[in-house]
């Protein structure tokens, strides 16, 4: 009997050493003390760095950030100027042309058809963000794991296009999305009731 | 989803959270904990909650509820064991695409020579369809053939009943720890299939689609039945009954019914009665015999007649499950 | 020699030829095939052929068939089969060793607690090689041998020899081929008993002088009869 265990960590940060409260889903943790951000990784309560972007709202949502590469028939994207034709836009890139393509995926609850929605909105509208000099400010919980990105990702980027994901089979089954350097960033929100606002990219949630 | 009990590594209180869950909260000392899951498969189990005087009784009161308590009474108890069957929970979300081609057809109304109204059937362009899934996945699966033990729907109970993390030596010694057989690919694959299922592409002639599973939360999970042999003479009928509920899962019990043994007796008279009387009254009566035959058994076959003449007992249903 | 562990994946330099080997690792026990660590495992059972033949009959009896005159020949024993886990996911079940012509297998390992093997306790060989009976086309993860405890039992009905092959941790039966429905066997008994029955009827038919005579005459018959069949006459 090989037997595997569950392990129970308790939840104390380890910086001040207070303990942290969590939501049932939540998979990283902030010290409500020092406001330092904790997940859990091979067992163990380990740091997790947050990057605050800088724009207009009060409410700071958790996004997974990663830039990334598509193949599919026609070879490899790695840029917009390759990925914006993909979609059906006539927008032209310009001087954005050899920005490489980034993903935000949504990291605090949402349900995953609407997760797949705004990360989608996101992608076509390639924002630019500044970083925010505030650290370690209260964000929204996150739910979603690090290691769960790559499967939503794959569904983000097709939703952005639609012609060929429709019309071509062939274009799927070659379709892969690979990830590099993911991190938690926040994007400041609006709230507005049930919603989410995001003045400066013209985003509802 | 299953509650799962550990204990709080604080305090040492019962520690308890749902399946899927990332943290929860220790009811008596009030820290929050994280559940590390990712360092192996966790073993649960259903205690048991019946035992074996239970679920004799259990199949006794179907069978006297079924067959009438004579029916009961004629079989003996011989033996049961425990078995503590493993099942795979898969919980988490599925996550994919899924792309269909569907041949599509139109009714277009036209007119022939003779100028009278017909319809007929004009192929219109393929009809593609792309469907993105993102769905809540929770799935359970045998983690071996487990048909002889029936429908025993653990994945159902595993949602709403508390489970205990394995403690394989006391768990040994109350029953049989089954060892899985079939790995978790499996079980996966069947998941996905399910959720790909349920996801609609009917009638499709050409599909394509990879879903796979996000945030899944994987447990091996051991669902108690009782395995009870009851014999009637020398022959002998195995029974499960679900050691949670106390179900009856599986049995078969062949019902034989005692023949009436007056009716043979009373047509064989009446039919004598008229032949030695006379001819005429001999074929009379035969008609009236076969006549009330016929009306009280349904048949008028030669062996259905040779049966009841005999006494040989019919054979009926009897007391079923699974 | 080498071979890898089963359990652990150590790859040992066996220095003996012998079959059962100790992982100096792990401290796991296996057997070697052809360069192959392989774990056997077993389905611990006590022997009882009484159960097993009962098993049986209660098969037969839920099927409706007819019932065997005398008590089979039963055989029990382990029987080896091979058991692979593939790297594909799937799994494939196929006996290591030849059985008695006409016994149906097991076409799945049956339900059990599996205990593995060691040098005090002896079971037969495999015969067959694993590589020619897996035909899949996905390679092997993990190779084990079961030693499964079977009954294989043979029983005439109506002097046809029939087979069948009862597992010893759940009493499954598996069978082959059934003997027919019940036919009918009239016990002697009833015959006599109908016999004399129906006689006295049509002596007493005759000898009455009168239709009224004859009535009650047979109605007295009858009841004799209804109540002598109630008592038991006609199940000896």
């Amino acid at each position: 009997m090989a037997d595997a265990f569950v392990k129970i960590v308790p939840l104390i940060c380890g910086r001040c050493s207070q303990r942290m409260t969590a939501q049932r889903e939540q998979v990283v943790y902030q010290c409500g003390t020092c406001g330092s951000s904790w997940e859990l990784r091979a067992g163990l309560i380990s740091a997790r760095p947050v990057i605050h972007l800088s724009g207009k709202g009060a409410l700071l949502l958790p996004f997974w950030n990663a830039r990334f590469q598509m193949t599919c028939e026609v070879g490899n994207v790695v840029d917009l100027s390759g990925f914006l034709p993909l979609c059906g836009s006539v927008k032209q890139p310009g001087d954005k042309g050899t920005q490489p393509l980034m993903l935000n995926i949504p990291a605090f609850a949402l349900p995953p058809h609407q997760a797949v929605k705004l990360a989608r909105n996101m992608l076509v509208r390639f924002p630019v963000f500044g970083q925010s000099r505030a650290v370690d400010k209260p964000f929204e919980a996150v739910t979603l794991a690090e290691s769960d990105i790559h499967t939503l990702a794959e569904l983000i980027v097709l939703s952005a296009i639609v012609e060929k994901r429709r019309s071509n089979p062939n274009f799927l089954t070659s379709f892969s999305v690979q990830l590099y350097d993911s991190q938690l960033v926040t994007i400041p929100f609006d709230r507005d009731g049930n919603r989410y606002n995001q003045v400066d990219l013209n985003l509802e949630v | 989803m299953a509650t799962i009990v550990f204990k709080c590594p604080l305090c040492g209180a019962p520690f308890e959270f749902t399946e899927g869950d990332h943290v929860s909260l220790c009811q008596f000392c009030g820290a929050t904990s994280a559940i590390a899951g990712d360092t192996g498969i966790p073993r649960l189990l259903i205690p048991e909650r019946i035992d074996l005087n239970d679920a004799r009784a259990a199949l006794r009161k179907l069978l006297a509820n079924e067959g009438g308590s004579e029916f009961a009474a004629s079989f003996n108890f011989k033996g049961g064991t425990l078995y503590f069957l493993p099942y795979w929970r898969i919980h988490g979300k599925a996550i994919g695409w899924q792309w269909s081609e569907r041949e599509t057809y139109s009714e277009e109304v036209d007119y022939d020579e003779k100028g009278a109204r017909c319809t007929r059937q004009v192929k219109g362009p393929n009809e593609r369809i792309f469907s993105l899934i993102a769905k809540p996945l929770d799935f359970a699966s045998p983690a071996g053939d487990f048909t002889v033990f029936g429908r025993v729907r653990a994945g159902l109970a595993g949602s709403v009943l508390k489970c205990e993390v394995m403690d394989y030596p006391s768990a040994a010694a109350r029953g049989v720890v089954v060892d899985p057989l079939k790995g978790v690919a499996q079980a996966r694959q069947e998941a996905l299939a399910m959720s790909l299922e349920s996801a609609g592409a009917e009638g499709s002639i050409r599909r394509e689609s990879r879903v796979k599973i996000s945030s899944e939360w994987l447990s091996l999970l051991y669902y108690p039945v009782w395995s009870l042999q009851f014999a009637r003479g020398d022959s002998m009928y195995p029974v499960v009954v679900d050691a949670v509920n106390g179900e009856v899962v599986k049995c078969h019990f062949p019902l034989e019914k005692e023949r009436k043994c007056f009716l043979p007796l009373a047509l064989i008279s009446l039919i004598l009665l008229g032949w030695t009387t006379m001819p005429v009254a001999g074929v009379a009566f035969t008609l009236l015999a076969a006549f009330i035959f016929k009306w009280q058994t349904g048949s008028l076959e030669i062996s259905d007649i040779v049966k009841l003449l005999t006494g040989i007992p019919e054979r009926g249903a009897g007391v079923k499950r699974g | 020699m080498s071979a890898r562990c089963p359990q652990c994946g150590f790859k040992a330099d066996l220095l003996t030829e012998t079959q059962f080997h100790t992982c100096s690792q792990c401290g796991a026990g296996f057997r070697v095939y052809d360069g192959l660590g392989i774990s056997e495992q077993y389905i611990r059972h006590d022997q009882n052929d009484a159960f097993a033949w009962e098993a049986l009959l209660g098969v037969l009896d839920a099927e409706g068939c007819r019932h065997p005159e005398q008590p089979g020949d039963i055989k029990f024993g382990y029987h080896p089969f091979w058991f692979a886990d593939l790297s594909d996911g799937n799994i494939s079940f196929c006996p290591a060793s030849s059985m008695p012509k006409g016994f149906p297998l097991p076409s799945m390992a049956p339900v059990g607690a599996l205990e593995f093997t060691s040098k005090s306790l002896r079971f037969p060989q495999a015969s067959l090689k694993p590589e020619t009976l897996m035909t899949s086309e996905s390679g092997i993860k993990r190779l084990r041998l079961l030693q499964i405890p079977l009954y294989l039992i043979s029983y005439q009905v109506a002097s046809e020899d029939y087979q069948a092959t009862v597992s010893g941790s759940t009493w499954q039966t598996y069978t082959s081929s059934l003997p027919k429905e019940t036919g009918i066997d009239v016990p002697l008994q009833r015959v006599k008993f109908l016999g004399v029955y129906m006689t006295s009827l049509f002596l007493s038919g005759l000898l009455a002088p009168n239709f009224a005579w004859r009535a009650v005459a047979f109605i007295i018959i009858v009841t004799i009869a209804w109540s002598l069949d109630r008592s038991g006459v006609k199940r000896g």
